[in-house]
């Protein structure tokens, strides 16, 4: 039988199921910024990093600097290209959750057989192809980057452990760990709370001694290294950019961004009976996300690590729960992918059931090994490709042009010097990017009402675009003080569904200038 | 740990998602959007405003310039009228075929009687579209970031109309059967409407 070396054999397993599933993401990759559910902040994003600005908190820094990057290729729609890299971070974290898996998996070390290799790998797809996944690995959006820094953080850890003992190889692991966990931090703050899971793996039966604690303080000496990243948001802010949110060029103003402040409202906040409801609908995610054929594989692979990485159970399963108790707390439009860590953390254990089961059967009869060799991996590269044909239409995101054409339809018309009054994401992020796109129209004026409440948006938008900011833009027209050479515009959202085309855009005139 | 242990555990574990993926029901999504519409301590004071003021707030009808709208008066009640809303408004077409695009940029019109309740036109209600200016191409469709002219659909002819809430009609240009959506290309429908004509717009009795 086919065996693939055990020093190729997490890349040969991570590659492939990451090679298939990127296939389906270019496939169904949106065109631009989108109005469907798991895509309308890419418009902020995309904007932000078209000026070089701050999006919404906490900022995204490490986005917005691999952003800034992918900004200097002259290719294509900017938007275009972030939705491209976004695809290939979504593809990319299957690999550290391929190398991580086939180095826990039992008889670690040892060649993997080629239906071992392909079952794991359909594992795998199955992860990337999960609608929670899929729907956020083709357009702009932080957790596909952030899954890929965690799950890297997480094998960096992981090769520091099995590496020989205070040697060179274990500190540059370490470091490693710690490093991309912070950039992990810089993708998504929620990444933080991969640093116990971390502590977990590096420390757990080696606290007693000086040489046991060294991997961990190199790692956090990595974790800060990795968060300066950060950094990013006061000097960027600091050049005054068109997008920037909480203008966090002060140490208050830059902790209110990078806290999230203005988000602290929706923890918790829902009665209890509704919290344990949300918290039981998310718990039945694993199997609705990633299938019900995973689950046996998914608890065979949990016990084979308690069992003999109990350090290893203790760090994914609290990545798990963790993700289980932020989603179930935060309450926002897209709060469900706050469970993404689960799944993976569910296709990592169920990656080792695989190799569990594969460890039975090689010491089984002839029919249980045969089962094995052909049957499972036949049943799950099967479900992978059903899932994949089922998932597709339902996420695809190829032809939401939408958002693109009403903000281009929108500043085309406007007038010379018209302002444009939005209280929807879905009105404002694509006007943004749409407004600071080369050769745009950059005498028109987008004011979101709702954030006309803090200081920082209204002092940025009077000093850009010389509106008076004493009140706003419908008080002023009230109060007949509106100046009468800037016509005033409203736009109104109406959503009927999840897709793009469910979204009715309608522009009201307020004024007759 | 000890095996019998370890795989009860595991079989708890498969019991809990089982049990959760079919019995739970899933929360109302919550409708908070990125950018916060709760005030927080910044939050500034209104100005004065005098007692029973509203801004003003009118249809985008000047951004059909020079436009026309002429209507049937003869099918309307006294002191009706009907409103334009044009462009950029996107509609779903939730009955379009496969050759037609399902959502489209539109010409909405409200129709309304003296007191200014919404009423409902006639099934039979027609709009015709008519494109004085030949130079002028009415019908653009969208690709890469320009809109350019659509040569291949006739001016003039009829508009489909499509209720789209109580009172308020969508128009949409009637493509030719062949007109293909193409995935990369269409995207969408800008009617840049020169003149109106609209008949046979008697109300629902």
């Amino acid at each position: 039988m086919w065996r693939i070396p055990y020093r190729f054999a997490g890349a040969a397993v991570g590659l492939s199921s990451s090679a298939g599933v990127l296939a389906a993401y270019f496939l169904t990759l949106a065109p631009g910024v989108v109005w469907s559910g798991a895509g309308i902040d890419s418009g902020d994003l995309t904007a932000a990093v078209a000026v070089g600005g701050v999006p919404h908190p906490t900022g995204y820094p490490t986005l917005m600097l691999l952003g800034l990057a992918v900004r200097a290729i002259p290719l294509g729609d900017l938007a275009l290209r972030l939705n491209v890299l976004t695809a290939l971070a979504a593809a990319g974290s299957l690999i550290p959750l391929g190398l991580l898996a086939v180095r826990l998996r039992p008889r670690s070390g040892t060649p993997i057989s080629l239906p071992e290799a392909a079952t794991a790998a359909a594992v795998l797809t199955l992860y990337g192809l999960a609608p929670l996944v899929w729907s956020n690995a083709i357009v702009t959006e932080v957790y596909a980057l952030a899954s890929l820094l965690l799950w890297s953080a997480i094998h960096a850890a992981v090769r520091a452990r099995t590496s020989t003992f205070g040697g060179s190889a274990a500190t540059r692991w370490a470091f490693a760990s710690g490093m991309l966990l912070g950039l992990g931090t810089g993708a998504h703050i929620t990444v933080a709370l991969g640093a116990p899971a971390l502590m977990a793996i590096l420390l757990q039966g080696r606290w007693d001694s000086p040489m046991g604690r060294q991997p961990a303080a190199v790692a956090a000496a990595g974790l800060v290294a990795g968060c300066s990243v950060y950094a990013y948001l006061p000097v960027a802010a600091s050049l005054g950019p068109p997008i920037n949110w909480g203008d966090p060029s002060n140490l208050e103003r830059f902790w209110s961004v990078v806290s999230g402040e203005i988000y602290r409202s929706r923890l918790g906040g829902s009665d209890a009976g509704a919290t344990a409801g949300k918290a039981s609908w998310l718990l039945g995610e694993p199997a609705r996300q990633l299938t019900w054929v995973l689950l046996p594989l998914l608890a065979i692979g949990g016990a084979s690590l308690t069992r003999r990485h109990a350090w290893a159970a203790l760090a994914t399963g609290w990545i798990a729960v963790s993700a289980l108790v932020v989603s179930t707390l935060y309450n926002s439009r897209d709060d469900e992918v706050f469970i993404l860590p689960a799944l993976a953390v569910s296709a990592l254990w169920s990656v080792v059931g695989v190799g569990e089961v594969g460890r039975w059967a090689s010491t089984s009869s002839g029919s249980a090994r045969r089962l094995f060799t052909a049957t499972l991996p036949a049943l799950l590269i099967a479900t992978a490709v059903i899932r994949g044909t089922e998932v597709a239409p339902e996420v695809s995101m190829r032809d939401a042009t939408h958002a693109a054409a009403f903000a281009f339809a929108a500043l085309a018309q406007a007038d010379p010097g018209t302002v444009i009054l939005t209280q929807d994401d879905r009105a404002t992020f694509p006007l943004w990017y749409q407004g600071h796109a080369p050769d745009s129209r950059s005498d028109a004026t987008i004011v979101d009402m709702r954030l006309w409440q803090f200081p920082w948006y209204r002092e940025s938008l009077g000093r850009r675009s010389g509106l008076p900011t004493s009140a706003s833009p419908e008080q002023l027209l009230v109060a007949g003080t509106w100046p009468s050479s800037r016509p005033l515009w409203a736009v109104d959202i109406e959503v009927s569904g999840d897709r793009s085309a469910d979204v009715l855009a309608t522009v009201r005139t307020l004024n007759e200038p | 740990m000890n095996r019998w242990l370890t795989a009860g555990m595991a079989a708890s574990l498969v019991v809990l998602l089982v049990a959760a993926a079919l019995w739970s029901s899933a929360p109302p999504p919550a409708m908070a959007q990125t950018a916060p519409d709760v005030r927080l301590r910044e939050t500034a004071a209104p100005p004065a405003q005098s007692p029973g003021a509203q801004p003003s707030s009118t249809y985008l009808t000047l951004r059909l310039a020079g436009a026309t709208l002429e209507v049937d008066r003869r099918g309307l009640p006294d002191g009706a009228d009907l409103t334009l809303l044009a462009q950029p408004t996107y509609v779903a077409l939730p009955s379009a075929g496969p050759n037609l695009v399902r959502t489209s940029p539109a010409v909405t019109v409200t129709a309304r009687d003296a007191g200014g309740r919404d009423f409902g036109l006639s099934a039979t209600a027609r709009l015709t579209f008519n494109q004085p200016h030949a130079g002028d191409a009415g019908v653009f469709r969208l690709g890469g970031n320009a809109w350019h002219p659509v040569e291949s659909v006739a001016l003039g002819q009829a508009l489909v109309v499509q209720p789209f809430s109580p009172g308020t009609y969508a128009l949409f240009a009637g493509l030719p059967p062949d007109w293909l959506v193409r995935h990369d290309a269409l995207t969408a429908l800008a009617l840049n409407a020169a003149r109106l004509v609209v008949d046979d717009l008697a109300p629902n009795s």
